[in-house]
């Protein structure tokens, strides 16, 4: 079980890294965000994403401030940090070289 | 950088109140966006409302799953759970009071037991090598390995040809006599070889140890005291050191004091030189040696068990008459001074680990009792959004602060009861000064706290936090959660009395083995008899003098006013060895090579001494005053010599010879009643005795046998030798009743414990049955009453209940005679005269155990019958 959620957060955080290069988002727009890229294979529910935001917040790789959505309701932003940004460029290569090393072992079997 | 994971813990911890606000929020403004979202898609608003709180699922969970993931959560929510434990207990004081206290039991017995096995078993010896300490010892191959003191001439051949030691160091105890107070005092003296203080490598608090000097032969006048005796004579005078004692009509200098704890080998005023001489290279048949020697560094058992035996080897083939078949061993000097109380100690340890088995067990019964109040509150939580892991953390958490209360309790009973051991146990337990509550047993009771909550609150932490939120909510008290509770409460309270019933019969058939002891006819009459041991070799160089001597103070005792009888002995019952107690023997007309020889036991007494011991004739004669030194050699043997050697009991008149004394041949005139020398629980030795007249030896005790309470009469009959030698010093005096209880006074201490041990598991069992019946009539109020009201009589009532208790004691008295059985057997060792598996015992524990049961279910279940029908059906 701790095995499976593993890797789910670990893809989860490499999505929301990578979403958040293309600017701040709140949560919601985010989640949208998400879903829009991975062309509705992600549909990521509160329950998931707002514990992700919390604990990547608390290693430093992204940043959060109160601001104004485009409907001028409050909400909440994060942005990515330096540190963020050297995370993703991490895991962007870890997750390409798994991905090619799978990929070898599905067509070789 | 990523914070340290306690720095983000403690600051997340601070900023909890902002961070919770924040998240709150955070979620909310997200489901207002996704209205927004719903309603821009065309939904109306209450429908896209309602849509958006689908999908986010309930907010209180989000938040708690979020808070979770935080670093600090585990510390946070330790906390919390900590203050809310203490909360809780301090709105169930009587709860809360029952289980600390319980617990304060169980934990302060097992830290108690485990302070003095810490101290005597654990610890290491107060020296710096000390796992490379041993003792060495010869053994005779045919005889049943018996441990033997080394002979001088072995000592120094295995000191010189030995090959896996450092130092080897001889000790032999010893006396000098000195004058305090104006009475003359033997003081009781280790006399050892170079190199005793390098192995033990304590220096001296005062002054030095001896120089190599001190220890070449005639040189012998330096001393080192212990710090006791410094203490005690001199009030820890620092100038002592240097200063000369006058001893034994000799000066010594004083050149040193030994550090208190330095009490080695144990009992001892000082130290002296012991140095050899010529007739020491000769001896090789005198075995009084004690031998300890440091092992070189690194070698193992193997390769010293192979140097040894090297050596065995080489002194037998060289000395045949002496060391054929003698072997050579060690023994860990650890092992040679606690290896006597280590079964006592582990059976106590085991005693106590049930005792703590059953406060755990009853522990978890009593927070199963509360179930119901708890189940509600918990669905309460769970519905909440607390998740099942996050309850059972709480619940254990909470478990946590009250056993750690009844820890702290704990340790103030431990205290108490190491007090109470330490002034119940035998004088002999090595060691025990030095047990206390220390850092290390402090850390024991912690840690024991530690496992005791998780022994007794899994159980009931795991049942509550798997009973299901709806569930628990729509049945309320009464639901089929607790029909659960109430199976694993049986389960529980079944356990209790098996184990109870284990210990108690483990105490039952200690008692059976002590009453068969006491119930041991010793030989002779303890009662009213005092003994008074003397050493005069010194004093008295010649055979004549001695046997003078020893005459004329008999006659002087013989005068004093409340003597009944008074007669002296090398050897008396139940008293450590004095002079060389053993000897070879050879049967006239049975010739037997000089090595092949029978050992046996000798004592050497006045006429008188049968009498005054009260040791009765079976055949023949014992010695009279007309046996002399000039007229036939006589002996009187034991009843087991006789039985050994004259199977068909015609001893009487046969002549034998023993090397104990002057070598003639001797006839037997008298057999006698055997004692048991070294213990009510051992078999007699075949032992030869031999008149004083024609033996003469200087180390003797007297016996006197007195009217009243011989302690009154001791001054007057010190009084009466000292009229013949007023210098004279005595050896500690003890009547023969002070003997005979010290050396059962290890079992009757271990029966008191486990006795004491077995009533608390009882009591603690007989509680955990008190409270389940009492909860069935709580619980069954209503149907009780149902029955009452139908006709049922309350006599009715009440049997149904105690038999429902009985029931379950039985069950666990069935569990706990096979866990018995099964246990017991680690006991035999300590048995006397029952078997493991005496029905006696396991029916009395039985017995016992069934009674309590019926009274602890008999109590409650008092109250359903006087409870009225109308009443108890109106309770719901």
């Amino acid at each position: 079980m701790f095995r499976k959620a593993a890797l789910v957060q670990g893809s989860l955080d490499l999505l929301i890294l990578q979403v958040l290069t293309l600017g701040p988002y709140h949560g919601l727009g985010l989640s949208r965000r998400v879903t829009q890229v991975t062309h509705g294979a992600f549909d990521v529910k509160p329950g998931s994403l707002f514990p992700a935001l919390h604990r990547m917040e608390e290693h430093g790789w992204l940043a959060s401030e109160w601001g104004e959505s485009e409907n001028k309701r409050r909400a909440k932003f994060y942005r990515l940090t330096s540190a963020g940004r050297r995370q993703l460029s991490r895991e962007t290569e870890n997750w390409q070289r798994i991905s090619v090393a799978i990929g070898r072992a599905l067509r070789t079997t | 950088m990523p914070r340290p994971w306690l720095v983000r813990s403690f600051r997340s911890l601070l900023r909890r109140d902002r961070i919770d606000k924040d998240l709150d929020e955070e979620v909310r403004s997200y489901v207002a966006l996704l209205v927004d979202e719903k309603t821009a898609a065309g939904l109306p608003e209450q429908a896209a409302r309602r849509a958006a709180h689908v999908e986010v699922g309930g907010l209180e969970q989000v938040k708690e799953q979020v808070r979770d993931q935080r670093t600090g959560a585990v510390l946070e929510h330790f906390l919390q759970d900590a203050r809310y434990g203490l909360r809780m207990a301090a709105r169930n004081p009587g709860f809360a009071a029952v289980v600390i206290l319980t617990l304060a039991i169980g934990i302060g017995a097992t830290t108690a037991v485990f302070s003095v096995v810490d101290a005597v078993l654990l610890n290491p010896l107060p020296f710096p090598r000390p796992d490379r300490i041993v003792t060495v010892w010869q053994y005779s191959a045919n005889a049943a390995t018996e441990r033997l003191a080394g002979s001088p001439a072995n000592f120094l051949d295995w000191r010189e040809r030995s090959t896996t030691f450092e130092v080897m160091a001889a000790i032999e105890p010893s006396g000098l006599e000195f004058v305090a107070d104006g009475e003359p005092q033997n003081l009781r003296v280790w006399r050892v070889s170079q190199g005793f203080f390098e192995i033990l490598g304590v220096p001296a608090l005062h002054g030095r140890t001896f120089t190599a000097d001190e220890y070449q032969p005639g040189a012998g006048s330096a001393v080192v005291l212990s710090y006791g005796f410094w203490q005690q004579q001199f009030g820890g005078d620092h100038d002592l050191v240097g200063r000369t004692l006058a001893m034994s009509g000799r000066s010594y200098v004083v050149v040193g004091v030994m550090p208190p704890q330095f009490d080695f080998p144990p009992g001892r005023d000082l130290w002296a030189p012991r140095s050899f001489t010529e007739r020491d290279h000769q001896n090789r048949a005198g075995n009084y040696l004690n031998t300890i020697a440091l092992l070189k560094p690194g070698v193992t058992v193997d390769v010293v068990d192979a140097d040894l035996r090297g050596v065995a080897e080489q002194l037998s083939r060289e000395y045949p008459a002496t060391n054929r078949n003698v072997g050579i061993s060690i023994v860990p000097l650890r092992d040679r001074l606690v290896g006597e109380v280590r079964p006592y100690l582990i059976l106590l340890t085991g005693a106590v680990a049930f005792v703590l088995l059953i406060t755990c067990v009853n522990v978890a019964n009593v927070l199963l009792a509360r179930g119901a109040a708890r189940t509600q509150e918990l669905a309460v939580r769970a519905a909440l959004g607390a998740g099942r892991t996050r309850l059972f953390a709480q619940l254990l958490v909470e478990n946590l602060m009250l056993s750690l209360l009844g820890g702290l309790l704990g340790v103030v009973a431990a205290r108490w009861g190491l007090k109470a051991f330490i002034a119940l146990a035998p004088g002999d337990v090595p060691r025990l000064e030095e047990a206390g509550i220390n850092a290390t047993v402090l850390a024991f009771a912690i840690v024991l706290s530690c496992a005791t909550a998780v022994l007794f609150g899994v159980l009931p932490a795991r049942h509550f936090s798997k009973a299901k939120a709806e569930v628990a909510l729509r049945e309320g008290p009464r639901g089929a959660g607790h029909a659960v509770a109430n199976r694993t409460r049986r389960a529980l309270v079944i356990a209790e009395v098996a184990l109870a019933l284990t210990l108690l019969t483990g105490a039952s058939l200690l008692m059976r083995s002590f009453m068969n002891l006491v119930r041991v006819d010793p030989g002779f009459s303890s009662e009213n008899v005092v003994a008074l041991p003397v050493f005069v070799w010194s004093r008295y160089p010649t055979d004549a003098q001695r046997a003078t001597f020893f005459q004329e103070t008999l006659r002087g005792i013989d005068g004093v006013p409340g003597v009944t009888a008074a007669g002296a002995a090398s050897t008396i019952p139940f008293s450590e060895v004095l002079g060389d107690t053993r000897t070879r023997l050879t049967i006239e007309g049975r010739p037997t090579a000089a090595d092949a020889r029978p050992t046996i036991g000798v004592n050497v007494v006045t006429p008188s001494y049968f009498r005054a011991i009260g040791i009765a004739v079976v055949r023949g004669r014992t010695f009279v005053a007309t046996d002399l030194r000039d007229t036939t050699p006589v002996a009187v043997i034991n009843e087991t010599m006789e039985r050994r050697f004259w199977p068909d009991g015609d001893a009487l008149g046969k002549r034998i010879r023993v090397n104990d004394g002057p070598d003639v041949p001797r006839e037997i005139i008298g057999i006698v009643r055997d004692t048991r020398d070294s213990g009510l629980d051992a078999t007699p030795a075949a032992t030869v005795f031999l008149p004083h007249q024609q033996h003469p030896v200087g180390e003797m005790t007297y016996v006197v046998r007195t009217v009243g309470d011989p302690v009154n009469t001791v001054s007057s009959v010190k009084a009466a030798v000292w009229a013949i030698n007023k210098q004279l010093p005595f050896r500690p005096i003890t009547t023969l009743r002070q003997l005979v209880e010290t050396s059962i006074a290890p079992r009757q201490f271990v029966l008191v414990l486990m006795g004491a041990f077995g009533a608390v598991g009882l009591f603690l069992a007989a509680l955990g049955l008190f409270g389940l019946v009492n909860h069935l009539v709580v619980q069954r109020r209503q149907e009780i009453g149902l029955r009452i009201a139908l006709g049922a009589t309350p006599c009715g009532v009440v049997q149904t209940l105690v038999g429902e208790g009985i029931r379950l004691a039985g069950i666990g008295v069935a569990l706990g005679l096979v866990g018995a059985v099964g246990m017991t057997r680690l006991l035999s060792g300590m048995l006397f005269g029952v078997q493991p598996t005496d029905p006696l015992a396991l029916a009395g524990a039985t017995l016992v155990v069934l009674i309590v049961a019926g009274i602890a279910s008999y109590l409650p279940a008092r109250r359903a019958a006087a409870l009225s029908p109308m009443l108890a059906l109106r309770t719901q």
